[in-house]
């Protein structure tokens, strides 16, 4: 970490004795401005005053802007200084214009006004994040898609993907209101991954904004999706560069998931091979990390899902060997494909049939041996 | 050799020994915390409840806290004008208007001072910031330090592999609001696409984790559809407590309070359908004239005025939608757009933060 007195020249402010400094972070204090020079009988009675007593705002303050309101934070007297210390951390790169105004001292001061500006160094680095991968990886999508998940090289800022994430048909033409228009929290806890619904009201049959405009996708057609770089990364950073993913628009599947149809190839006893199961049709990325796993005698067994190709392959390894008799697959209810399908149960009807009732959701499971 | 995933060779299909079983899961321990100066990851809706408590969601912990602000100095009564708003918040907090988010802005009813969520910083470093603006203009940053506070942590994800740890999912909070004595919350996943929508007594007690229920709203005669309740405010229609519910595929639903029960699967009645590419953003009821209105604002259709008197009449929409809207119709006010936040500041005005060429402004407006 460098020195981080700067004056308007870059140098420590000085009029009078008043010296302005901002001492960097430590592991467990925040930067903070700290003016030294003013005397002692002027801090005692600054420290006497009780916090909100002080003329804080017109004595000392510290702001975006020289007509800016003061940056928040708690303005204190020691022995020796004023202290500026800022409720949120100090941005890197950012100057700060500290005003020191020593009229408004016990003894004032004959010439009173003592400004500087201040800077955490920043650390310049060239845009490096980029998109890791589009899932599904399957390019044959079904044209009621119901969500695209974008993962990134690093982590992301919070700002929501639809600002930057455009959907351009065969033609070259932009297709509109293709994506949900939302600002909500769609990042994964790091930030490396972003999901993208397309707008439900049109991938959705029999309901206004379907039957207004369609689906965004439309069976028999070739799409690419543009992401702009000037998404930005955790660092405030642009993306290294543009990303553009093309896929093709199919038949829409509109039937719920049929486990009868999903393979189970288990492994040997004694070993820890990978237990395989294959599904006819593509299941969503996310949720084939949770909804699916394994038990024996009704307790879970550990071990890492691995997802193969298309969506249409799951791999599971557990981390100890593998015992001959009886196992079970859960899958949970929650297990939507690609569509938005869950197990039986298609995503545009709904059978009513039952009720929940458990915040847990229903499970079902496959029995399978091990020999 | 043994690949990876060997698909094809020694499966075995699935549809001779299949079965289907119901598991009976025991209900998740509850999680309330009482404590004083709450460390918020982040923070996002925010209601406000009797006695000087807000309750202000985290989205990021899925979390919602109740924080008791009754000892707080007060401001100047009521909420002045202020231009440059985001500006002005940014300043406040040391950073520059494109750094920070506002999430949601309630007035409180008493002092009428609007407390606003921020979320400071894009990046990894992103607080929470609760903001308040008085009568006089001024913009406090409401310190915590010192705040009582009870918490309740919203159910965790069902995950049928937990020891994998490569859960990517989070859920986020879009609305909260408090009526009769309890908190309401929807929430969306990034993953699964459900309507999830609590209600949790408070106080927050160990004994009452809430009521989780599914809401489901027929849209034609035979397709019904699950899908996420994304703004909400509690009604009464012909005195039966209701929320008027806004979906994401556009409908206006209603349904009663009383149907929610733990774990219940939820029917509501479409009473309007308010068009595409479109969200709704915050609904606030008042009366006017004698006459009662829901006034909704919209990311892309502005601010609906919906008269409420025929909600508890109106028949519900069971057949498909052709051209424009249907059910229940709206006026929109041509007066206010870009409105991003929308509160009822008294019984004649609202308070919005709208959007405009010279930047984002806090103002009151007259109720149309």
């Amino acid at each position: 970490m460098g020195a981080f007195a700067c004056g308007r020249d870059g140098s420590s402010e000085a009029a009078d004795g008043i010296h302005v400094s901002l001492v960097p972070p430590a592991p467990t204090r925040r930067a903070r401005v700290v003016v030294t020079g003013v005397d002692r009988p002027s801090l005692n009675a600054l420290r006497a005053a009780s916090p909100s007593g002080a003329p804080w705002d017109s004595l000392f303050r510290v702001g975006v802007a020289t007509d800016a309101p003061a940056v928040a934070g708690r303005y204190v007297a020691t022995d020796t200084s004023l202290e500026f210390e800022p409720l949120f951390p100090l941005d890197a790169g950012r100057d700060y214009f500290v005003r020191v105004d020593l009229k408004h001292l016990a003894t004032p001061r004959a010439q009173p006004l003592v400004t500087a500006v201040v800077r955490l160094p920043k650390e310049e680095r060239a845009p490096s994040t980029t998109v890791a991968r589009i899932l599904p990886t399957n390019p044959d999508l079904p044209e009621n898609q119901l969500r695209i998940y974008i993962e990134f090289s690093a982590p992301m800022s919070r700002q929501s993907g639809v600002d930057f994430v455009h959907l351009v048909d065969d033609r070259g033409k932009e297709v509109q209101h293709a994506f949900l228009p939302l600002d909500a929290d769609f990042w994964n806890p790091d930030h490396t991954r972003y999901t993208l619904f397309l707008d439900p009201g049109r991938v959705k049959r029999g309901i206004l904004p379907n039957e207004q405009m369609g689906r965004p996708l439309k069976a028999g057609r070739a799409y690419m999706l543009v992401i702009d770089s000037a998404w930005r990364d955790a660092n405030g950073l642009p993306l290294a560069k543009p990303f553009r993913y093309q896929f093709r628009a199919g038949a829409a599947v509109e039937q719920g998931i049929n486990l009868t149809s999903w393979r189970v190839s288990p492994p040997r006893a004694g070993t820890r091979d990978t237990l395989a199961i294959a599904f006819p049709r593509s299941l969503d990325h996310g949720l084939l990390q949770r909804a699916i796993g394994v038990e024996r005698n009704g307790q879970p067994i550990q071990g890492d899902i691995s997802i193969g190709a298309a969506e249409k392959q799951w791999g599971f390894t557990p981390r100890e060997s593998w015992r001959s008799g009886d196992y079970r697959l859960i899958v949970l209810s929650i297990l939507e494909d690609v569509a938005g399908n869950r197990v039986g149960r298609p995503f545009e009807v709904d059978m009513f049939e039952r009720v929940d009732s458990t915040v847990l959701p229903e499970r079902h499971t496959i029995p399978f041996k091990i020999r | 050799m043994r690949s990876k995933l060997p698909v094809a060779l020694a499966a075995v299909s699935v549809a001779a020994v299949m079965s289907l079983t119901i598991a009976a899961a025991p209900a998740p321990k509850p999680a309330v915390t009482k404590g004083v100066s709450p460390q918020l990851q982040s923070i996002g809706p925010l209601a406000i409840g009797p006695a000087g408590v807000l309750y202000a969601s985290d989205p990021s912990a899925a979390t919602i806290y109740a924080l008791d602000l009754s000892k707080q100095k007060a401001g100047a009564p009521g909420t002045k004008d202020i231009q440059a708003l985001d500006q002005q918040i940014a300043a406040t907090l040391g950073t520059a208007a494109s750094e920070i988010t506002i999430a949601d802005l309630k007035v409180e009813p008493k002092s009428k001072n609007s407390y606003i969520a921020v979320m400071r910083g894009q990046g990894a470093n992103a607080a929470a910031a609760l903001v308040r603006v008085d009568g006089a203009g001024k913009i406090d940053v409401i310190s915590l330090d010192g705040v009582s506070f009870t918490s309740i942590a919203l159910p965790n994800a069902p995950d049928a592999n937990p020891a994998n740890g490569r859960s990517n999912r989070s859920q986020s909070v879009t609305n909260l609001a408090f009526a009769n004595g309890k908190v309401y919350v929807a929430g969306l996943s990034n993953e699964e696409f459900a309507s999830k929508l609590w209600s949790i007594a408070y106080p927050f007690s160990s004994a009452d984790r809430g009521t989780s229920v599914e809401i489901f709203h027929g849209n034609h005669g035979r397709l019904e559809t699950r899908s996420p309740v994304y703004a909400f405010v509690p009604y009464s229609v012909k005195g039966e407590a209701n929320l008027i519910a806004a979906y994401l595929c556009t409908p206006l639903v209603k349904f009663p309070v009383s149907s929610l029960t733990p774990g219940a699967k939820v029917r509501g009645t479409t009473i309007a359908e308010l068009g595409a590419g479109n969200r709704p953003i915050d609904m606030v009821v008042y009366a006017k004239d004698g006459s009662e209105y829901l006034l909704m604002s919209n990311t892309s259709r502005g601010v609906m005025k919906i008269p409420t008197k025929d909600f508890g009449t109106q028949t519900a929409i069971t057949e498909p939608v052709k051209d424009g809207t249907a059910g229940i119709t709206y006026e929109t006010i041509k007066s206010m757009t870009n409105v991003q936040q929308l509160d009822l500041l008294d019984a004649s005005h609202s308070i919005i933060v709208a959007k405009s060429p010279t930047g984002v402004s806090l103002q009151a407006v007259a109720l149309p």
